[in-house]
């Protein structure tokens, strides 16, 4: 058993899964591992695909952190900085759970204490801070 | 002639995540969102996240409260809003209920309110907000069941937003 699958079915065990005879070969844990070396085109199928997967298992979920133990969340910070520009654009059309992701992979908190109680304000911090690095959001 | 009022459901794959879930016995009343989670519905705010600070975004946990998981961390974020516990889901004139849900692993997973003609309100996640009219409906294998009850004076409930704070300090 490859490591990806023996952690889907770790996860599902522990947090419940609606179908538990899904044939995980077919899940988005199988989409193969890319690189920052990669095409922005194969960066970019590979991140939607896992972000779908992940908001469609989690979505239901009232704890954040079981949300970030995903699988498919944690193969989007697996993939580096790569996914930053894809995980921003998700953010301000979504405004979906990207913080810790976010964090993760800059290594940086670009939210002013005064900012951190508002969760709009948390989200336009992160936005700018893409635009200052120039990425395309 | 009035408009007829037009109910409206989860999607189809949404319901299907709960098993005891029929349109005979919900409907759904808000669009989905990721702002509020179901313990922040049930203590009446809809402006932020209840969790005990993770540390990635701004979420709100009351003073005092045990931090973390447990039932009893659930039980006592409730506790500081002045919920008591009390034995079962059953309409009690005078008092609001609110039902835990736990999973497998003996932790909080989800939260329901009772409203005064005895149906429940939860909050599926960041899906929609949803009134149900038992609270086994949304029993499931990631909820849970529901496994503790809690109530206070209906006197009490109001104008939640004047007593909590805002997020967890950094």
């Amino acid at each position: 058993m490859e490591d990806y699958e023996r952690d889907s079915l770790v996860f599902n065990k522990y947090y419940g899964s609606e179908d538990k005879d899904k044939d995980i070969s077919t899940s988005a844990l199988d989409v193969p591992v890319h690189t920052e070396d990669d095409e922005p085109e194969t960066m970019e199928t590979q991140f939607n695909h896992l972000a779908n997967t992940w908001k469609a298992e989690t979505g239901m979920l009232s704890r954040l952190d079981q949300k970030y133990m995903h699988p498919a969340y944690q193969q989007i910070i697996g993939m580096g900085k790569a996914a930053i520009p894809f995980i921003l654009r998700d953010l301000r059309a979504t405004r979906g759970h990207w913080f810790w992701a976010l964090r993760a992979i800059a290594r940086e908190n670009p939210v002013p204490q005064e900012s951190a109680g508002d969760i709009d304000k948390v989200i336009e911090a992160w936005l700018e801070w893409g635009r200052k690095r120039g990425y395309d959001i | 002639m009035g408009k007829k009022k037009r109910v409206r459901y989860l999607s189809p794959e949404r319901e299907r995540a709960f098993p005891s879930l029929s349109r005979s016995n919900y409907e759904a009343t808000s669009d989905e969102t990721t702002k509020y989670n179901c313990i922040a519905y049930v203590a009446g705010d809809e402006s932020q996240w209840w969790q005990p600070y993770i540390g990635d975004r701004p979420t709100y946990w009351p003073d005092g409260a045990i931090k973390g998981y447990s039932i009893e961390a659930l039980v006592s974020a409730f506790r500081a809003l002045g919920y008591t516990m009390c034995s079962g889901g059953e309409l009690e004139p005078g008092f609001e209920k609110i039902a835990l849900y736990v999973n497998a692993n003996g932790e909080w997973a989800h939260a329901a309110r009772q409203q005064a003609d005895g149906s429940w309100l939860s909050k599926l996640g960041d899906w929609e907000d949803i009134c149900h009219t038992t609270v086994e409906a949304v029993e499931c294998d990631v909820y849970g069941k529901a496994s503790r009850y809690m109530k206070r004076p209906i006197r009490k409930a109001r104008s939640e937003k004047q007593r909590v704070g805002r997020h967890e300090s950094q």
